[in-house]
């Protein structure tokens, strides 16, 4: 699984949820509103999906969501607990 | 530096408004500024509070009778803190014996008017040294009415308060008035129309009373019925405190009104009305209802009345005449509680009401659109009334819709314009009327 | 103590002066007067008799997170001397058992005294206990539902291990009551107010100027607007009879609208501008709300913080909660999206549900949160046909006119949900809704009026009203197209922004004596 886990599998993910925005260099999806709430929980059932972890509520904090690396970030930790 | 100026423009904008809106020749500077003028002049007797007793006291008859020398410094709205600040300014330049204070029931169940306060403390800093001034608007800022309310910032633009009507012409002539040279007194003549001053801070209008308007005519009508305040209640005890400290005998009197305009609160008014004269009687001051006084001692004619609330020149000469009397009684030491009914046998008074004082009527249209018109009258307990209701068209014509009976309702056939004219009678009568209102009906 | 009176103005006026003068000798007790402040605004303002119940709710917000730290420590004292792995996990598990059980009981004792305060006498009074709903003569304390909800989210953040708690009972006490908050919001984080409360500033970095510019700005929309609208909207909607024109209940709704917005955002101004000149920043709760482009969007910019309160303690908690990922799985079934969305609509639900509630617990406001809920959940079920539809009929999204459709047709949506969160009868709420339909009856507009007692006086001075909602829309438009309108009016010629300030002031002095004095229509009484 682990060699999933690279930013561009993130970035295709995150553009199936919702297109025309420029994830590779936006750190501030969540702060300049780009995503809302109903965005983030489709991309926390995608990460579901794709990545067989599941996000708990505590993790969703802006810090975690406002550009494709820190989602990544997240995602590599919660697969590490979670191992 | 750049501060400096922005405050400068808005002091120097709010001095402008206040020159311009704020209106010239208010009834309160009237007051002040006759007060004034009598600083020379012995006083020994005031008459403080609002507009009724304004109008309901004519010094001069009062000082014919009594010998006394009395000065009127009640001024519209006025509220019951300002009737305090006015009784102590006479006490201290004056040394006043006696003083009357004038209320209705609204006077201790209305909220105070901010603008009357401005009014009035404007109208006494007027000619105040400027500390005086300060300290005066100072103390109506933080006072309890003001401190906690927007009012306490927007008073400092009093031109917000008491001003003219604010379209060109009358701005325009404001500004021409207060130009002119004419004195308060002059322009206040100017500007209420029909109002004469006749004296001693006394002025009276001759206007009379239409008994048909009636409805429209009560107090309860204009501003609702409440309780009493117990903040009002408070300041008529701080009134008589500050009147025993120095001496004064203290007369609250409730100004005479047509009965309707007492009936119309029902219960409410013997119930609250002795709670201000248990107040004024634990205060050592004298409490007398000018609508309770036995007719012998007073009773009020029809056309005493400027309205539901005031009396009218003739009615305060008439009034003052018969209230200098009861002062006599008093100063000879009877009790002048025995020249009136009392409000634990509010029903002797109701018994004691011979005539009709109005009648008025209410429209119900029902779900289907058949009208009904309902007549009610404010009259004695043992009078009995008869109606009769009058269709009258738009060309003054009119048909019977139901001739005289006891029946105080009546159906409007569908289709009926005009106006409905309801008249009411004492039974054995033969007049068309004692008394009679008009309901309009819808279109 | 209105926010726009001498008292208030005098007590800003010392705490300011207390506050820096303390702040010159020693900073690091700077904040000591600002609590002094706040509890001394509680109770000047509130009753003093219910500070009890926020102290409360202080004490135990403050000593959930101190025990669940204590208990982090022990979990790791324990698991440290565990002798294998199993052991432990059966450590941790059993910690964190524990952990969930002070941090329930927390909140069931935050969420209790709120609930007992408002909503057991109504509760008591639908069901027939109760003779009215004030009956038991509970006194409400000032800011409950504010004060409670920030604490909770302190409770809630400090369980999920966001930042250390604050070991000192009176610096948590003054981030509870801070007195800005305590009359209407903003709900504030304590990772963003809380350092700020506690650390020292001096006078020299607060933007006065910009402060008073807000402050002013808020008072006109609160007396300018919505003081002056509120008797008019009253006397309509107290008077619902089943023949009611719906060309009045459509006047009477929109005068709601400019009313709810001013008074709510207005006073939100005053007390932000208030916080500021104290160097502490609050959340910003209003983002010009009618300029949403969906119903969804509004509840981003209207009462922001409740907002996200709800999306971080309860919508995203509930949606990935495991029975709702197992309903997610269920339905993507049945398709993609639906997958994805369904459980974030109910979700949804539930938050309008509260929303409802802490507004009120009579039915017509729930009636109105779930109107909200039913409406956002049906606009993210459907998006997928929308995008169809507006590519088949080949709108083009991205334009200027589809941007301005968008914005009166939220406006329309968020105007119809105004129904059942002004008309405080259900059924009077759905009556008003027919006649806006079936008995619009402009012609019986002013007769109708007139019979429920608008006076003609109070028509035409809405006059001022009209003059103050034209003055807000034109700086919302100009703050939407990111133009900072309090720096640009700051560096205006003196003599103008002089006079522009007398304009402002004078008309909010005229409201302000028309709303609170001329009731009787006594405006020219002449005294």
């Amino acid at each position: 699984m682990d060699d999933d886990l690279t930013l561009d599998h993130m970035i295709e993910l995150l553009e199936d949820v919702k297109g025309n925005v420029d994830y590779e260099n936006c750190t501030t999806l969540v702060d300049d509103r780009v995503l809302d709430s109903f965005d983030i929980l489709s991309i926390i059932s995608s990460i579901n999906d794709e990545f067989d972890v599941s996000v708990p509520a505590k993790d969703i904090v802006p810090d975690n969501f406002n550009s494709a690396q820190a989602m990544l970030d997240m995602v590599k930790r919660l697969v590490d607990e979670e191992g | 530096m750049e501060t400096l100026v922005v405050l400068a423009v808005i002091v120097a904008v709010d001095a402008l408004c206040s020159f311009a809106l704020e209106q010239y020749g208010s009834l309160s500077s009237v007051m002040w500024s006759e007060y004034r003028a009598a600083a020379g002049e012995s006083i020994d007797t005031v008459v403080v509070g609002s507009s009724t007793a304004q109008r309901a006291f004519d010094p001069a008859v009062l000082d014919a009778t009594l010998g006394t020398t009395t000065f009127s410094m009640a001024t519209p709205a006025q509220p019951l803190d300002d009737s305090y600040t006015a009784a102590k300014q006479a006490i201290e330049d004056h040394h006043v014996r006696r003083v009357i204070l004038g209320v209705d029931y609204e006077s201790l169940s209305n909220e105070n008017w901010a603008g009357s306060h401005v009014a009035f403390a404007r109208a006494k800093m007027d000619g105040e040294s400027l500390s005086q001034a300060v300290a005066d608007y100072w103390k109506l800022l933080v006072s309890p009415a003001f401190f906690g309310r927007a009012d306490s910032l927007c008073a400092l633009f009093p031109w917000g308060y008491n001003h003219v009507k604010l379209d060109p012409g009358s701005v325009v002539a404001n500004v021409r008035e207060r130009l002119s040279g004419d004195s308060t007194l002059e322009a206040a003549a100017v500007v209420n129309g029909g109002w004469t001053y006749y004296g001693n801070g006394y002025g009276n209008y001759d206007n009379v009373i239409d008994y048909s308007l009636a409805r429209k005519d009560t107090s309860v009508a204009i501003h609702g019925l409440d309780d009493f305040k117990e903040t009002c209640l408070d300041q008529v005890a701080s009134i008589a405190r500050l009147c025993r400290e120095h001496g004064v005998q203290l007369v609250v009197v409730v100004t005479p009104r047509p009965a309707f305009n007492v009936l119309v609160y029902g219960e409410k008014y013997p119930e609250q009305m002795a709670l201000l004269q248990q107040v004024t009687e634990q205060e050592g001051a004298t409490f007398v209802d000018a609508n309770l006084l036995h007719a012998e001692t007073y009773s009020p004619q029809d056309a005493d009345f400027g309205d539901g609330e005031h009396l009218n020149r003739d009615g305060a000469t008439r009034f003052s005449q018969a209230f200098a009397g009861v002062l006599q009684a008093l100063d000879a030491g009877q009790d002048v509680g025995t020249l009136s009914y009392s409000y634990d046998n509010w029903d002797q008074y109701l018994a004691s009401i011979h005539q009709i004082s109005a009648v008025v009527s209410r429209l119900d249209v029902d779900g289907g659109g058949s009208a009904t018109v309902t007549a009610q009258t404010y009259t004695g307990t043992d009078v009995q009334v008869e109606y009769r209701f009058l269709l009258v068209d738009k060309d003054g014509g009119t048909t019977v819709l139901q001739d005289w009976s006891s029946s105080d309702s009546c159906d409007v056939p569908r289709g009926s314009h005009g106006t409905v004219m309801v008249c009411a009678r004492q039974v054995g009568s033969a007049s068309d009327y004692e008394r009679y209102c008009v309901q309009e009906l819808p279109h | 103590m209105d926010l726009l009176s001498l008292s208030f103005v005098l007590f800003l006026a010392v705490s300011l002066a207390a506050y820096y003068l303390v702040g010159r000798i020693c900073s690091r007790v700077q904040w000591l007067v600002l609590l002094a402040a706040s509890l001394a605004f509680y109770c000047l303002v509130g009753r003093w008799q219910t500070l009890a119940y926020m102290l409360a709710c202080a004490a135990v917000t403050w000593a959930a997170p101190l025990a669940l730290a204590r208990m982090d420590a022990r979990c790791k004292e324990e698991r440290a001397a565990a002798p294998d792995r199993a052991a432990r996990r059966a450590v941790k598990a059993a910690w964190a058992r524990r952990r969930r059980a002070v941090l329930v009981a927390a909140l069931l004792a935050c969420f209790g005294i709120l609930a007992y305060l408002k909503y057991w006498n109504v509760l008591l009074y639908e069901v027939g206990l109760a003779a009215s709903p004030t009956s038991l003569g509970l006194l409400l304390p000032l800011g409950i539902s504010f004060y409670t909800f920030q604490s909770v989210s302190y409770v809630v953040d400090a369980y999920n291990g966001r930042f250390e708690p604050q070991g000192n009972f009176l610096k948590h006490l003054l981030f509870v009551s801070w007195f800005p908050q305590v009359i209407q919001g903003p709900i504030n984080r304590y990772a963003d107010l809380g350092p700020q409360l506690l650390e020292g500033h001096s006078a020299k970095g607060v933007p006065v100027r910009r402060s008073l510019l807000r402050f002013g700005y808020g008072a006109l929309k609160k007396y300018a607007i919505a003081n002056m609208l509120v008797g008019t909207i009253d006397k309509i909607f107290s008077n619902v009879t089943p023949d009611i024109p719906g060309s009045v209940v459509v006047f009477g709704i929109l005068l709601y609208s400019a009313q709810q917005y001013g008074d709510f955002s207005g006073g939100i101004d005053m007390v932000e501008a208030a916080s500021s000149l104290f160097g502490v920043d609050m959340a910003e709760n209003f983002r010009r709300p009618y300029f949403s482009v969906s119903l969804a969007d509004f509840w981003r910019r209207w009462h922001i913080t409740l907002g996200t309160w709800m999306r971080d303690y309860v919508f995203f908690p509930f949606a990935v909660s495991r029975p709702m990922r197992a309903l997610g799985a269920r339905a993507s079934r049945l398709g993609e999206h639906l997958g994805r969305t369904l459980p974030a609509c109910v979700a949804n639900l539930l938050v309008f549900l509260i929303v409802g509630l802490w507004h009120g617990a009579e039915p017509h406001y729930v009636a109105w949160g779930l109107y909200n809920g039913v409406v956002i959940a049906l606009a993210d079920l459907l998006a997928p046909a929308f995008r169809r539809a507006n590519a088949a009929l080949r709108v083009d999204t991205g334009s200027r006119a589809h941007r301005v459709l968008c914005v009166a047709r939220t406006f329309l949506v968020v105007n119809v949900g105004w129904y059942f969160d002004r008309i405080y009868d259900f059924g009077d709420s759905l009556l008003c809704l027919r006649n806006t339909l079936t008995n619009f009856a402009p012609q019986q507009f002013f007769l109708w009026l007139a019979q429920v007692g608008v006076r003609d006086s109070d028509l035409k001075f809405m006059v001022f009203t009209a003059v103050a909602c034209a003055f807000v829309f034109v700086v919302s438009l100009l703050q939407e197209n990111d133009v900072d309108v309090d720096g640009h009016i700051l560096r205006w010629n003196c003599v103008v922004r002089g006079l522009f300030y007398s304009a402002v002031l004078g008309l909010i002095v005229i409201t302000s004596f028309l709303t609170q004095n001329a009731a009787g229509g006594f405006m020219y009484a002449n005294f």
